[in-house]
């Protein structure tokens, strides 16, 4: 898997604009992306593609690094494809996990994905999901396409989302597919070193490609 | 007009499914015809046992600018408008904003006909108009007095923005509409079309069964 830093924002326009506002939803990227300054101040956004797993099925997959570690599992096992990871049968809901953080300090404020649905090749099929937050927001949308995208921001600074459930909402004709995620896209407040470590993995990252 | 009680779902009582994940407190919406038919799917199960209630406000009343509230709707669907500016437009279609930048406000204080426990799903198309009244896309922050939020960039009138609150302890008793972003600086933020729901709470269940038992004796007699 890679993870790579978005961009860090300023935030000064937050306090004022987001007053009594407690989580904030988007259904496109660069809205989310945008809605980073009025999360909070200093908040940095990551994106793990997901990839670096060996095709297969696994009772869980894990990833990334601090504050940006996830697990995924589902009932039955999860399936890891080329650029995505969805259940091993159609029907189960797809469990995020992101307790892995090192403090209260760096927790995870937002979190993002391009989520939808995969059939036995692994081709991407639309459908509708809904996503619950462990805090208790949820979406119900459908996806379209790869780059359709779901994602949230918590606002209460002392609330962290800690996990997040992807469960297939199933029409006549879905029921054969798989739900599945393509990038999980992170957001947060790193301690600094963790923002450090971030900045060097990218750097390295970075020469790698070079 | 106002369209009283357009539709009764009745939602399907079954138990929750066994990959269930996290309990949702409040659902955000995009589609309306997803918002329209959450309180009887299945697989959200929403309010098991219960019977939601739907109210359209299509806001088509007397055009003009100035006032500082507007209010409609009836018991449970009762709505006030304000703006954060201090006043509103109304084009006999929607109503305004009338300051570009300025935000919407309904608040759903009335007192509301129990037993129905107030409104728990909202929706709506909202947008921006232009000096003329034209429809214009831009990005709004719809934002719920229980402190939840959507952003959205509205690209057509026919674009949706939804809630349900699953939380029965929970109802809703405002809403914002706040525009963002570089339209929010030419144009008025408005809404044409508003859709509210309710559900009887479960306290509102009982209550209305143990009339409905009085009622029964009462015709006995």
């Amino acid at each position: 898997m890679k993870a790579f830093v978005l961009f860090a924002s300023v935030g000064v326009v937050s306090s004022a604009a987001s007053a009594g506002v407690t989580s904030i939803s988007c259904t496109s990227l660069k809205e989310w992306e945008s809605a980073a300054e009025l999360a909070g101040p200093s908040m940095v956004t990551v994106v793990d593609d997901l990839t670096g797993f060996a095709p297969g099925v696994y009772e869980s997959l894990s990833g990334g690094s601090g504050w940006t570690s996830w697990t995924i599992s589902a009932e039955g096992g999860v399936r890891a494809g080329a650029s995505f990871i969805a259940t091993s049968v159609p029907g189960p809901t797809l469990f995020f996990d992101f307790t892995g953080y090192a403090s209260s300090q760096d927790g995870l404020r937002g979190i993002g994905g391009n989520f939808g649905f995969r059939d036995d090749y692994g081709n991407f099929q639309p459908g509708t999901i809904l996503l619950i937050l462990s805090s208790g927001e949820s979406i119900f949308q459908t996806f379209n396409s790869e780059t359709d995208f779901a994602g949230y921001w918590l606002i209460d600074p002392e609330v962290f989302i800690t996990g997040m459930s992807v469960q297939p909402v199933y029409g006549s004709s879905l029921a054969g597919y798989s739900v599945s995620v393509d990038n999980l896209y992170f957001g947060g407040v790193p301690a600094p070193g963790a923002l450090s470590l971030l900045g060097v993995a990218g750097i390295c990252t970075s020469k790698r490609r070079r | 007009m106002k369209n009283l009680a357009l539709a009764t779902l009745s939602a399907v009582a079954l138990a929750a499914s066994a990959n269930a994940g996290y309990v949702p407190d409040v659902i955000s919406f995009t589609s309306l015809a997803a918002w329209q038919s959450a309180p009887s799917n299945p697989q959200l199960n929403l309010y098991p046992g219960s019977t939601a209630q739907f109210y359209t406000e299509n806001f088509d009343g007397p055009s003009g600018v100035g006032a500082y509230s507007i209010s409609g709707g009836a018991g449970w669907a009762s709505w006030t408008a304000t703006a954060s500016s201090g006043v509103l437009g109304s084009s006999g279609t929607s109503i305004y904003a009338y300051s570009a930048g300025a935000s919407l406000d309904f608040t759903f204080t009335e007192p509301f006909d129990m037993p129905l426990g107030g409104v728990r799903g909202i929706g709506g198309g909202f947008g921006f108009v232009d000096s003329v009244g034209n429809f214009v896309a831009g990005k709004i922050w719809l934002k719920l007095s229980t402190g939840d939020s959507i952003i959205k960039t509205i690209t057509s009138p026919q674009s949706f923005v939804g809630f349900w609150v699953a939380d029965p302890d929970q109802v809703i008793t405002g809403i914002r509409v706040q525009p963002l972003g570089t339209g929010a600086a030419s144009f008025s933020v408005n809404a044409d079309t508003m859709y509210m729901g309710t559900v009887p709470a479960p306290g509102a269940i009982a209550l209305l069964g143990a009339v409905g038992l009085v009622g029964s004796r009462r015709r006995r007699d």
